[in-house]
């Protein structure tokens, strides 16, 4: 057994269970959070983004724990970080342009 | 065979690839129905048929959050707080829906009415459970995302002024918990949103009850009340 394979997918697991379970327990929070990036109109489709989306990651962070199906869920979570990172960087830079952050400090 | 490995290990290859395919469809679908199954189950739970959002989706509410207005020219007047700019573009937000304003003298003011005793005059706190029981205005009513409860309907429904609030701000918590309370029947005459919110009456240093309604247990800095003056409220 990858010594190196096993703590990797040990590690992404308990991120993910982490991340998973920290919003699934105060998921009004997170869709408050949610509503900000203002994905969609639609209160059905934004309140079903904010119930199941925690609890997907803590079944994918589980999976991975417990090494069961793991390729398939790595490519999971690959496909779901895809949108999550561009829609997370269409904000950053909605807020920097808002508020005049420079993209890079000179140091 | 020898003269073409990677040609016989190809369609191998591809049938991996196909399987963690089918493996990837198999955990998302598993996936969603467990995600779904668990959101019912659990008590802290997303209705997802209600609108928890009834002043509208955020462009429509608001800029982005917490933004401070753009960089002042030489001819512009001077430049206001995030917050305020925040505060200013709510109290409009909630004109528009129709609901009353108050600021933090009249709040005092009904905190002060004899009528509060009688439950004439209620508070309202649309925070949720962990802020509510932090602290909140003393025998206020926890009215938070899941607690829209049916007993502080009733006692809106008898009372003759209802005040909500929350933390205040850019906070529309209040505002929504508000519409709530019109939807279910409460008289718009009768409803008010106390703009200032918690962060004001803790500014002030006003009474502050903390635990469950009616514990008595007042934070200890916050005990004195009286006058109706309050010297922090800057408008």
């Amino acid at each position: 057994m990858d010594a190196s394979a096993v703590a990797g997918r040990w590690l992404l697991g308990g991120v993910f269970l982490y991340m998973g379970l920290s919003k699934a327990l105060d998921p009004v929070d997170f869709l408050k959070l949610l509503r900000q990036y203002d994905l969609t109109q639609s209160s059905l489709l934004l309140n079903s983004i904010a119930a199941a989306l925690p609890w997907f990651e803590v079944f994918c962070g589980l999976l991975l724990l417990a090494g069961i199906a793991v390729r398939g869920t790595a490519l999971t979570l690959l496909v779901m970080l895809v949108p999550f990172t561009g829609v997370v960087f269409h904000r950053a830079l909605l807020l920097q342009a808002a508020q005049n952050i420079p993209f890079c400090r000179e140091i | 065979m020898k003269d073409n490995p990677t040609q016989s290990g190809a369609p191998d290859r591809l049938l991996a690839v196909g399987r963690v395919f089918l493996e990837a469809v198999l955990v998302a679908a598993l996936g969603a129905a467990f995600a779904f199954a668990a959101n019912q189950v659990s008590p802290k739970s997303v209705a997802l048929t209600r609108d928890y959002f009834p002043t509208g989706t955020p462009h429509q509410v608001r800029p982005v959050a917490n933004v401070a207005p753009p960089p002042v020219t030489g001819t512009n007047p001077a430049p206001i707080s995030a917050a305020d700019f925040a505060a200013n573009f709510l109290a409009a937000q909630m004109k528009e829906k129709g609901l009353q304003l108050i600021d933090g003298r009249q709040a005092l003011q009904y905190f002060h009415d004899p009528r509060f005793q009688q439950n004439k005059v209620v508070f309202v706190d649309a925070r949720k459970e962990e802020e509510y029981q932090k602290g909140h205005i003393p025998e206020a009513y926890e009215f938070g995302p899941y607690h829209p409860d049916a007993t502080v309907r009733s006692v809106c429904l008898q009372a003759e002024q209802v005040v909500v609030y929350c933390n205040g701000g850019d906070c529309d918590d209040s505002e929504n918990s508000a519409l709530m309370l019109r939807d279910v029947g409460i008289a718009n005459q009768k409803l008010f949103v106390y703009g200032g919110g918690m962060t004001e009456w803790l500014a002030n240093n006003l009474p502050v009850e903390t635990g469950a309604r009616n514990s008595g247990i007042l934070l200890k800095t916050n005990t004195v009340s009286g006058t109706n003056a309050l010297p922090n409220v800057n408008k």
